[in-house]
């Protein structure tokens, strides 16, 4: 359900990206704390590509794991939203990537 | 010939690029603005009804709901300006739908906006509206161990606010427990216990939301 919205909104930015031309292929980061099911995304895009004029659109995913930045300085990665600091066991953190679906780059036809 | 364009843009960038002229709207009116997220049936409503008694028309309420206009009833009874948005099967509210209405209210004498989202522990979390803080409702009805199991809004919450305190005696949901598990989730968040039944706290948000608006127009 959620990923049928974001397919259709990656949908609109590829093709306000392509500015016309013919859209040959796709590649997505998915980060690990966004909350995106990578096989759901990709089904829906199947749908949602060729709903808004983009036809024959290979998809390619990436997945990008999370960092997180602990205020003792410690960066370390985890696909936990509650990955406690390894260094001081604290969660004084931030989160610094892996909560976005990014839309890494997309390759056109000038023809 | 193909060519290779880095886009390097979140999925959410259009909504993004219509959050960021609502931002500037309120900026420019000069309110503060919360998205209020939660489960259905957790109790925003009846929070921002609590508040509306006490704001009367320096509250403007948008809030989301699959269908109805009953929310928008209840809170102008209570006294609050109120915006219905009926999103007729979608999830979350999204830039746009608040850009829509927006645009048609007088922003005059209003000093805070909460968006107060589609009931959804999920999906909404994700979506920028335009606001300075999202905020977090958890009933205790629902039990203590949401926060880490639906952790995605709770690590984004500027607030908690734990509400229906009153059922505590009836209800298995340890206190401690969800707020320390919040804590892990997000050492920074305020956490308020709050009963829009007996009162209880409501004071303490109030003045929180006080001091939302005084940052806002100092």
């Amino acid at each position: 359900m959620h990923e049928y919205s974001v397919a259709c909104e990656i949908a609109a930015l590829v093709k306000h990206t392509a500015r016309g031309a013919r859209v040959i292929k796709i590649t997505l980061g998915v980060g690990a704390l966004s909350g995106i099911f990578t096989e759901s995304l990709r089904m829906y895009l199947e749908l949602a590509l060729p709903e808004a004029g983009l036809d024959n659109v290979a998809i390619e995913t990436k997945d990008v794991p999370a960092t997180f930045l602990c205020s003792c300085t410690e960066q370390y990665t985890s696909d936990k939203f509650t990955a406690a600091c390894p260094k001081c066991s604290g969660y004084q953190r931030t989160i610094v990537s892996g909560q976005d679906c990014m839309v890494e780059s997309i390759e056109v036809d000038d023809d | 010939m193909t060519e290779k364009i880095r886009v390097a843009k979140n999925a959410h960038a259009l909504n993004d690029l219509v959050a960021q002229q609502n931002r500037r709207l309120f900026k420019d009116a000069g309110i503060a603005v919360v998205n209020i997220i939660s489960s259905p049936g957790s109790g925003k409503t009846s929070i921002l009804e609590a508040l509306g008694k006490r704001m009367g028309h320096s509250l403007l309420v948008i809030t989301g709901d699959i269908q109805t206009q009953l929310d928008k009833e209840r809170l102008e009874a209570a006294g609050a300006l109120a915006i219905q948005i009926e999103t007729r099967g979608s999830c979350h509210l999204t830039a746009n739908m608040i850009h829509s209405v927006v645009k048609h209210q007088s922003l005059s004498g209003v000093k805070l906006l909460v968006i107060e989202n589609v009931g959804n522990l999920v999906c909404p979390s994700s979506y920028d509206l335009g606001e300075d803080d999202k905020i977090a409702v958890l009933s205790v009805a629902e039990g203590d161990e949401k926060p880490i199991k639906y952790p995605s809004l709770f690590i984004r919450a500027a607030a908690v606010i734990i509400n229906k305190i009153d059922l505590l005696p009836y209800v298995t949901f340890d206190v401690s427990r969800a707020e320390s598990d919040i804590r892990k989730l997000n050492a920074r968040a305020e956490i308020f216990r709050v009963s829009c039944t007996s009162g209880q706290g409501i004071g303490d948000l109030a003045s929180y939301f006080d001091r939302l608006t005084s940052a806002v127009q100092a």
